[in-house]
């Protein structure tokens, strides 16, 4: 399998196709066959490739399969060539991915089947989530910048057909958004971290001659001090590519609107894999992050604060996928956050777990949608927990998971995050993630409590309407909320396996990251004590149930939430209104941006338009005229050949 | 001594032999010309086995010579070949049908088109001038004659006559230059001429130069010589002028870079001139006029002659660029032209008499009721335009690429200009197919729309412009180094 790792996103292509071109005379159970189907034997094959992957030594795992050249003449300047491959590689760090995204993938394209049974367009929706399939595990198995680059766009514009794939509803009644124009806001964030992204893999290209992942961390330590700034730059630029896929500050804005998708779409795009590729490409090219430590500061800075930032937003939206959406955005501050002090291994055991859980809260938040036919404000819900009995089971324990209580999931990896940055000396980055962990905690109870918990607040009629989710939909629940509690035990750190060797995804990853990826610590040995470790450990949980305690306790009491919210007064309104950053960005970027646009297009419509519609006529009234050379008439053909000829023998004779 | 190596030539001889078998066929199977197309294709298709075995051998010894030098094959040839049957065999399969429904359906078109493919490969697999001559007017005549088929028609005859006639002049030209090139240097093998022209040139030798220049330009339809183009590509039917376009236009250049950056590579300097502004002129007066054309046959025609033009800047590029250059820009043009062609056959209707359903007006709003056709066509179409990403972006790219690395800008910025032009009028080609309304109400076609064969040869060709467009290093690779086998 290791000899054809591109079958791995060449199956899913298969469903597009499929799906494509005879998806709508066939019927919507062969359309949702053959949509899973492929994503299933494409995650079998995934299995298969890292079992072999696995059986190499430690030290040669990294398979690389090359599909063929892809410009072998692009030249960069003189004499430098630059000789891309399509290759796709498989190592530790894909491995994990691969299987996340496969595993995660299918479930919710099962749970589609579900979910989508009853909309318009069942075909086309399947088409696009096996494009995403196809582009993701490029993006993933690339072997090189460029083929990534090729996967990162394919995700965004997949991202961008399903947040717009109800296209013709209205989506936000505050500003008066379409669904249409959600995805046209994702994509024109994201082209904005992508020009950037394109521009720093240029850098690199032109620098070092190479893109594949395999040589760029060679060249990196091959060359000295000179190129340090360029590879601060590089960082910076790639690390704002990541911002805008990974939606961090600045560039977050668009995500909390990407929820205009299906909710399916939700999780596997916006939750569980696309946005994490961010976090991937830094974690990917730790080479180079680890010789520009300056902007490393700046991505763990980035992370932190988008962490805090996101998490004080969940905390007042009342959309139950805005709430996801933010917590998301905050998770995903989490993972950069631990990528930029160095613990590579955390962020990427944090962007497993956080697939599972999160993609369980999304699927969840998507059942109790669909019971409560298309509600999705939480301020209409309550006590669903009687009407929706394993919905609310697994959402706890996913809620649970997310909040960092053990022995859930979240809870050893964000613990490993926590610990990389305390023992990397960033205490100040320790205080603000501790601080936004008792927020998630916070913020996702108050989410269980509103909606599950408590009085109902809807209709009769809307009580009557709701029902447990049919078997497509609960049975990929619950084998995620399986996984988001057990899946933290893939990695137990030391002080709590017994003085045994529990570390296992440390070790599966130790030989992909400069220094191992564990952070400082690693490197440092064991300087930093098990009672340090135990003490910081048993804070963070207590801090997760003290966030949990405040949740439950407040929204128990049915008028607490509004008079605290207007004893807040101010700082409630900013974070109700998103610190008004949409209307910050409208005012600052849209706006001037629009005018600049309607000047250029004066300009463009009257002087380049009118030069270029000028030298048009003129072209085609030379044509008109030379046309009349064409005459029909042999003679006048034999003529102008004759002209010819005395031309051309003319010059020979004159030389 | 007999120097006489029959595996060598057998791509020739079975070409030959299946052409005469054919021909013998024809009066007992005049009402199926299929059976007939079938041996036609059988004969190209051995052509095809032989030429794959001798590519097989040709690197382990080099170019293998018989008959005393007058045969030559090698790498280049051979890839030549390969483009030249393929071309070949996608006619073949454009045909059946097609004539059938012109009521044209001469089995003869089936012995006539292997013959003129031997005539081809004839010219293409030797360095012997006379026997470039011998391939030149083999596959001519054979043309002429499929050119004025259906001869009921007057147009087909007119354009035949008149190809007939110019055909007769520059071979006239061809002949006298061979006579003055024999007198500088007492053989016509291209290797002795470059011997002399380095050696001792002189002006007798510049002027057989000139005149074998012109025939070739008349034959690749260079601007002047191209006022055959228009009326014979209208009138002939239109299968065969997609193979005119491809298949005369591949021949005729390979047998023109032994010629020129082969025998005459050290005297660059003499010929860069007149081949530089011939490129230049022909690209120009092609997409202006083109610009001008309603008719679909006629727009293609003038666009071959435009891609000669972007075919001769190759010319004057170094010699491995040029090679590597022109032979991916003609298996890309083979692809793209034949299939434009086999749509506008399957769009166009015809009888005995006349033909009709080629103006542009009448492909409006073809697009949702043929889809199968008008996606086909919006390939071919882009992909003549030079948009990625198909065969004809890189055959431009590489092209521009080798222009700018010999610092030929000149003709770098002109050959990019009328990119632009030609963009234009294929674009109108789409515009029409997508965005016009039908002018009148059209009988509803099946969903294809289109006959088994026809579909085969739109297959073929959809999906080679674009592999050739997405993975084109497969052919440049096996261009690579054929530059110093060209002589």
């Amino acid at each position: 399998m290791l000899e054809r790792l591109w079958l791995i996103p060449a199956l899913p292509l298969i469903g597009v196709l499929g799906n494509m071109f005879f998806g709508s005379r066939m019927s919507r159970r062969a359309v949702g066959w053959l949509g899973c189907g492929v994503v299933f034997v494409s995650f079998v094959l995934s299995g298969w490739a890292v079992a072999e992957l696995a059986r190499l030594p430690e030290e040669a795992r990294l398979a690389v399969t090359e599909v063929g050249a892809w410009m072998p003449f692009a030249t960069l300047g003189e004499n430098s060539p630059l000789d891309v491959r399509w290759s796709f590689a498989l190592d530790p760090l894909s491995a994990l991915m691969i299987l996340v995204v496969t595993g995660v993938g299918f479930l919710i394209h099962v749970y589609s089947l579900g979910y989508m049974a009853h909309e318009e367009g069942f075909a086309r929706f399947f088409v696009y989530l096996n494009l995403f399939m196809t582009m993701m595990l490029t993006l993933v198995l690339a072997g090189n910048l460029l083929v990534m680059f090729v996967g990162w766009e394919g995700v965004g514009l997949c991202s961008y057909l399903l947040i717009g794939f109800f296209y013709d509803r209205p989506f936000d009644e505050r500003t008066g958004m379409s669904c249409a124009d959600a995805g046209r806001k994702a994509f024109v964030v994201n082209r904005i971290g992508d020009y950037a992204f394109l521009l720093g893999m240029l850098y690199l290209a032109a620098t070092f001659g190479t893109l594949e992942f395999s040589e760029i961390g060679e060249a990196v330590a091959a060359s000295g001090d000179a190129t340090h700034a360029l590879l601060v730059g590089v960082g910076l630029l790639l690390f704002f590519g990541a911002c805008g896929k990974s939606a961090q500050i600045p560039l977050y804005v668009w995500l909390p609107d990407a929820m205009a998708g299906p909710t399916p779409v939700s999780a596997l795009i916006h939750a569980a894999t696309m946005v994490t590729a961010g976090v991937y490409m830094v974690c990917r090219m730790s080479a180079l992050y680890s010789a520009a430590p300056e902007a490393m500061g700046v991505v763990a800075t980035v992370g932190a604060l988008t962490a805090l930032f996101a998490a004080t937003m969940g905390v007042t939206a009342t959309d139950i996928k805005k709430v996801l959406a933010y917590s998301t955005v905050s998770q995903l501050g989490y993972m950069f956050a631990a990528a930029g002090v160095g613990a590579y291994a955390a962020a990427m055991f944090h962007l497993t777990t956080h697939a599972f859980f999160k993609a369980l809260l999304f699927l969840g938040a998507g059942a109790v949608i669909h019971a409560m036919g298309g509600v999705q404000d939480v301020r209409r819900m309550g006590a669903l927990r009687n009407k929706l009995p394993t919905t609310h089971a697994t959402f706890v324990v996913a809620a649970l998971a997310i909040a960092g209580v053990v022995p859930f999931a979240g809870f050893f990896s964000k613990d490993e995050i926590l610990w990389g940055a305390w023992s990397a000396g960033e205490r100040l980055l320790w205080g603000v993630l501790l601080v936004a962990a008792a927020l998630t905690a916070f913020y996702i109870f108050r989410l269980v409590s509103l909606v599950f918990w408590g009085r109902w607040r809807g209709s009769a009629g809307a009580w009557e309407h709701a029902h447990e989710a049919p078997p497509a939909m609960v049975w990929p629940l619950v084998v995620l909320a399986v996984l988001s509690a057990v899946g933290g035990w893939i990695h137990i750190p030391e002080v709590l396996s017994f003085g045994r060797d529990w570390a296992w995804l440390h070790h599966w990853l130790a030989p992909v990251f400069a220094g191992g990826g564990h952070g400082e610590v690693a490197a440092a040995g064991t300087s930093a004590s098990a009672a340090e470790e135990l003490g910081l450990m048993a804070l963070a949980l207590g801090v997760a149930m003290a966030g949990i305690l405040t949740a439950v306790a407040i929204y128990r009491r049915e008028d607490l939430p509004a008079r605290l919210a207007e004893r807040c007064g101010l700082l409630y309104r900013a974070v109700r209104n998103l610190y008004w950053v949409d209307e910050l960005y409208d005012a600052v970027i849209v706006r001037p941006f629009y005018r600049a646009s309607r000047f250029c297009g004066a300009f463009d419509r009257w002087v380049v338009d009118g030069t270029v519609n000028a030298a048009g006529i003129a072209a085609d009234l030379a044509g008109q005229a030379i046309k009349f050379f064409q005459t029909g008439y042999v003679r006048n053909y034999a003529l102008l050949f004759l002209l010819g000829v005395v031309l051309i023998l003319g010059y020979l004779a004159s030389l | 001594m007999v120097d006489f190596q029959l595996p060598v030539v057998m791509p020739i001889v079975a070409l030959a032999v299946f052409g005469l078998y054919t021909l013998l066929m024809v009066p007992l199977f005049r009402d199926r010309a299929r059976v007939l197309a079938f041996f036609a294709l059988l004969g190209i298709g051995l052509a095809g086995l032989f030429t794959w075995k001798l590519w097989g051998a040709w690197r382990g010894v080099g170019a293998l010579e018989t008959a005393h030098g007058m045969v030559r094959v090698d790498g280049f040839g051979l890839l030549v070949s390969g483009v030249l049957l393929g071309a070949g065999a996608l006619t073949v399969f454009a045909s059946v049908r097609f004539l059938q429904r012109e009521d044209a359906d001469f089995g003869e078109f089936y012995a006539l088109l292997p013959l003129a493919l031997a005539g081809m490969l004839t010219m293409v697999n030797t360095t012997h001038l006379m026997m470039v001559l011998i391939g030149l007017e083999v596959f001519s005549l054979a043309l002429y004659v499929m050119t004025g088929m259906t001869r009921q028609r007057a147009r087909s005859v007119e354009g035949a006559l008149k190809y007939f006639l110019l055909g007769a002049f520059a071979s006239g030209f061809f002949v006298y230059g061979l006579a003055l090139l024999y007198g500088a240097c007492g053989s016509l093998d291209m290797r002795a001429v470059a011997d002399q022209a380095v050696r001792a040139p002189s002006p007798m030798l510049w002027l057989g130069m000139g005149l074998v220049l012109v025939a070739f330009a008349f034959k690749i339809a260079a601007v002047p010589f191209h006022h055959w183009v228009p009326d014979a590509y209208m009138g002939a039917p239109t299968n065969v002028t997609g193979f005119m376009a491809a298949a005369t236009k591949t021949a005729a250049f390979a047998a023109l870079l032994r010629f020129l950056p082969g025998a005459f590579g050290e005297q660059s300097s003499v010929w860069v001139p007149i081949i530089t502004w011939l490129a230049i002129l022909t690209m120009t007066v092609a997409n202006l006029v083109a610009l001008a054309q309603r008719n679909i046959k006629r727009l293609l025609a003038f666009s071959s002659i435009s891609h000669a033009g972007y075919l001769l800047i190759a010319l004057v590029c170094r010699p491995e660029r040029a090679v590597s250059a022109v032979l991916y820009y003609l298996a890309a043009y083979a692809f793209m032209t034949i299939g434009a062609f086999a749509v506008a056959a399957a769009v166009g209707r015809g009888d005995a008499r006349s033909e009709e359903g080629y103006e542009l007006e009448d492909w409006g709003g073809l697009g949702w009721q043929r889809p199968a056709l008008s996606v086909a066509m919006t390939v071919f179409m882009l992909s003549l335009a030079g948009i990625p990403p198909t065969a004809g972006f890189f055959g431009k790219y590489v092209i521009f690429q080798a222009a700018i690395e010999a610092e030929r800008y000149l003709l770098a910025i002109v050959g990019v200009l009328n990119a632009v032009i030609g963009a234009y009028y294929y674009l109108r080609v789409l515009v029409y197919i997508w965005m016009r309304e039908p002018e009148e109400e059209a009988v509803p076609a099946p969903w294809f729309g289109v006959t088994f064969s026809m579909a085969v040869v739109l297959v073929v060709a959809v999906v080679g412009t674009l592999y050739l467009g997405i993975v084109p290093e497969v052919l440049l690779r096996a261009t690579r180094g054929l530059a110093a086998v060209l002589l």
